[in-house]
């Protein structure tokens, strides 16, 4: 009886009806969020989510509990899934509405599949760089690099108090401190005084201090380490690790906030310090360690010939972004030219590379920059399925009003 | 219709294990990773951002020791951001003020052009430097005396009335930057209790200045090898080892910074300094003409060729023969008139670097105490 009951509840198509109205309000609510919280905090929060517990709109805090994206999708997927089964029946009259319905079932999964699977990365490089790797612009790792075997570290597993022992490293890692969003100083003359946070490398000359964490997708956190390494015969130091250091975009910021008061050279010499290599020496193997930005390396590379910003003629307005770079693949001896431009990506290798930024043209220019471009890199193995599903879903439809007007049509003349 | 229901449910299950997968260690080889990150070129072109991107951080002053002064009424303590080491806030019938107090180390740029920076924010136009001796109003800071400077003008785009009363002092080799702005009529308004926050203001605490000391390359220095700021050496003799002096009179010892072996420091009663700068570096210290031409920088002047060495003077000291440096300019940090007089002694397979500098009337007078220094030395390895 209860079986029946619950049977019923999740072939109903009230249900459907519920969730849908649900997802609306999910959609509708999330959006609006976007413009206090920003992209990513308001996606974390409404949609990849299963309860939605309260929300911030208007710049206020709401009192507000709903079934959030994850939760309105899989009880959708049960939904249909359930009603599929349960009145499925293989005849040539239904054949319409069971592929409309799998082709949906199909975007669902096709959503969750994107959702876990999918990674967008960023390439940034000057014309005449080549790249073949590219950086995420959310998660950092710390890598370990000996000769040329690098251990890459997710920042996540980074927890305060944990000892992690890795086995192509021969120490153990002692977390002692991790903040996901920091700040650094120089060491200046007159500026601080008290003593340096870890007892070598970066730390000796520049201050770490930890900052909340920032919501908006206009900022980035940028993660700090305390890190104390342990070999065979005991402890070998404490170092800071911080993405302040590994992030070519980040220190030139720093140079360029000490390049006013204290002159080019000096901001440089600053500069300089604190991308200074940190390494540990242990049984005559080198160590070099840094925080930054997680990487992927991919089989083959990308140079940036030229970057091309162009503006509508005695306008500031952007007339076209883009990138000629040189695709080049050792192991298939490939190499070509490819213009990547808006709405023209280069798709190679289950990647897809779109124009994203570009610092280029008369500003760049003025400024005596070297033209640089960033390229979005999306991997989506499940790209497909939104086509896939949409065709099935339309296919399933028109056969549906295409039988039904067939057969009124035919009856209408049997008349 | 099972199998499509397995399949839909293995499909997902799929999915949600591989997505776990990111957040292992991973270890892998590449044929070379560019693990150092390299910091852009030093010539930054002006037109470069100068501010930090949004969301970039203010510098860590909780570790600073406790400025003393007296907070006048209605001064409203603020977190120091930024440069900042003490900030305040001044608000009164919907009207603001805001203080500041920023030190920086050395080079902060000179007077005029942080004063014709503060005319700019007020929509006025820059002064000649022959102007801004006149426009100085002298006051205290911490029993010396600093200069003032007053200006008013509008907010360029509200065309607001805005005033900006800022004071430059000079400490050591910091310059520090005293400064309250807002709206004209509460700055003029509170300036008498401002006057006397920084007549109350005390460097109490203040200890040495860590690590590399900005002050002792000037932007324009020439390449010293082994003494490249980036890849800072110690110093040659072992700071346990210093030669020992015959210390005159009026010389206060100083903190000391990383390419130092000593330092003094000397004020007069009208407040008035000079600095003594001692250091030692290894072999030839980088040859004369680059040091005699990076003292030369820092008054603004013109480099000196190979050939013009030879009619430097030269003193006799303990050590050998010294050469000497006496010459006059600007100072580049304060914008001042400034003389300087330096010693460069080969000894022992080291070079000596003795500089006096400071004021033109204090350097005068003290030049003569400086050369009996100098003679005075007893080197370590001398004996």
């Amino acid at each position: 009886m209860l079986i029946k009951k619950i049977v019923s509840v999740f072939t109903s198509l009230k249900l459907t009806c519920t969730l849908l109205a649900c997802a609306i309000v999910v959609v509708f609510v999330g959006t609006l969020a976007q413009v206090d919280d920003g992209l990513y905090a308001a996606q974390a929060h409404y949609f990849r989510q299963w309860i939605i517990v309260g929300a911030h709109l208007f710049g206020r805090e709401i009192p507000f509990i709903f079934p959030g994206g994850y939760l309105i999708g899989v009880l959708l997927l049960v939904n249909l899934i359930c009603a599929h089964v349960y009145r499925f029946q293989l005849t040539t009259k239904k054949i319409g509405i069971q592929l409309a319905h799998a082709g949906v079932i199909l975007l669902l999964v096709g959503q969750l599949a994107t959702d876990m699977l999918a990674r967008e990365m960023q390439m940034h490089f000057s014309e005449g760089q080549t790249k073949s790797y590219s950086e995420s612009a959310t998660d950092y790792e710390l890598i370990f690099v000996n000769g040329d075997q690098v251990t890459a570290i997710p920042s996540k597993l980074l927890k305060p108090g944990d000892e992690l022992k890795i086995d192509s490293l021969p120490f153990t890692i002692r977390v002692k401190t991790f903040w996901k969003n920091s700040d650094v100083s120089f060491r200046a003359p007159m500026m601080q005084n008290a003593p340096p946070i870890a007892s070598n490398g970066v730390a000796l000359n520049f201050d770490f201090r930890q900052l909340p964490d920032v919501k908006t997708t206009d900022e980035k956190n940028i993660p700090t380490a305390i890190i104390g390494l342990t070999g065979q015969n005991g402890s070998l130091g404490d170092w800071v690790v911080s993405d302040w250091t590994g992030d070519a975009s980040l220190v030139e910021a720093v140079q360029n906030s000490y390049d006013q008061p204290l002159g080019a050279d000096m901001a440089h010499n600053i500069a300089s310090q604190l991308v200074a290599p940190q390494s540990v020496e242990i049984d005559g193997k080198k160590f070099i360690f840094v925080m930054r930005p997680t990487r992927i390396y991919n089989p083959f590379s990308l140079t940036l010939l030229k970057a091309t910003h162009t503006v509508y003629p005695g306008t500031d307005i952007p007339k076209d972004f883009r990138s000629r770079v040189e695709l080049e693949n050792s192991k298939t001896g490939e190499k070509r030219e490819v213009e990547i431009s808006m709405n023209h990506p280069l798709r190679y290798d289950g990647l897809t590379f779109y124009q994203y930024q570009m610092d280029a043209g008369q500003v760049a220019q003025e400024a005596g920059r070297v033209p640089s471009s960033v390229l979005s890199v999306v991997r989506n193995p499940s790209w497909l399925t939104p086509y896939i599903g949409c065709a099935m879903v339309g296919a399933g439809l028109l056969i549906q009003f295409l039988s039904h007007l067939i057969g009124f049509v035919s009856k209408r003349k049997a008349k | 219709m099972k199998t499509s229901l397995i399949c839909t449910l293995a499909a997902t299950l799929a999915i949600l294990s591989t997505g776990c997968d990111r957040d292992n260690v991973k270890v892998y080889h590449v044929e070379k990773d560019d693990t150092a990150t390299t910091p852009p070129p030093a010539a930054a072109p002006a037109a470069m951002p100068t501010t930090m991107p949004a969301g970039l951080p203010v510098p860590d002053t909780s570790s600073l020791p406790k400025l003393k002064y007296t907070l006048p009424d209605g001064w409203l303590e603020k977190t120091p951001t930024e440069l900042r080491v003490a900030s305040f806030g001044i608000s009164e019938n919907g009207k603001n003020a805001d203080v500041s107090v920023i030190p920086l180390g050395g080079m902060a740029g000179g007077d005029l052009p942080n004063v014709n920076r503060w005319r700019g924010q007020v929509g006025l136009q820059p002064l000649a430097d022959a102007d801004l001796q006149q426009l100085a109003e002298k006051v205290e800071i911490a029993g010396q005396p600093a200069d003032l400077y007053d200006v008013s003008g509008t907010t360029p785009g509200s065309g607001d009335a805005e005033r900006i009363v800022g004071v430059i002092f000079h400490r050591d080799d910091a310059t520090w930057f005293f400064k309250m702005t807002g709206d004209a009529d509460l700055v003029e308004k509170q300036k008498p209790a401002f006057v006397s926050f920084l007549k109350s203001f005390q460097f109490g605490g203040l200890a040495a200045p860590s690590t590399m000391d900005l002050s002792q390359l000037p932007p324009s220095h020439p390449a010293i090898p082994g003494m490249d700021a980036s890849n800072a050496p110690a110093p040659a003799v072992d700071p346990g080892n210093v030669p020992t002096w015959t210390i005159p009179a009026g010389w206060q010892p100083a903190p000391l910074s990383q390419f130092l072996l000593a330092k003094f420091s000397i004020i007069t009663a009208d407040g008035a300094q000079a600095a003594v700068n001692i250091s030692s570096l290894a072999g030839d210290g980088g040859g004369l003409l680059p040091n005699v031409n990076r003292w030369r920088a820092q008054l603004g002047l013109a480099p000196i060729a190979e050939e013009d060495l030879a009619n430097l003077a030269t003193i006799d000291v303990s050590g050998g023969k010294a050469s000497v440096i006496d010459i006059s300019g600007t100072d580049g940090r304060t914008g001042k008139p400034a003389r300087l007089v330096g010693v460069v002694l080969p000894s022992g397979g080291q070079t000596w670097f003795y500089k006096l500098m400071g004021d033109e009337s204090v350097v005068t007078q003290q030049k003569d105490a400086f050369t009996k220094f100098i003679q005075s030395a007893k080197y370590p390895d001398a004996h």
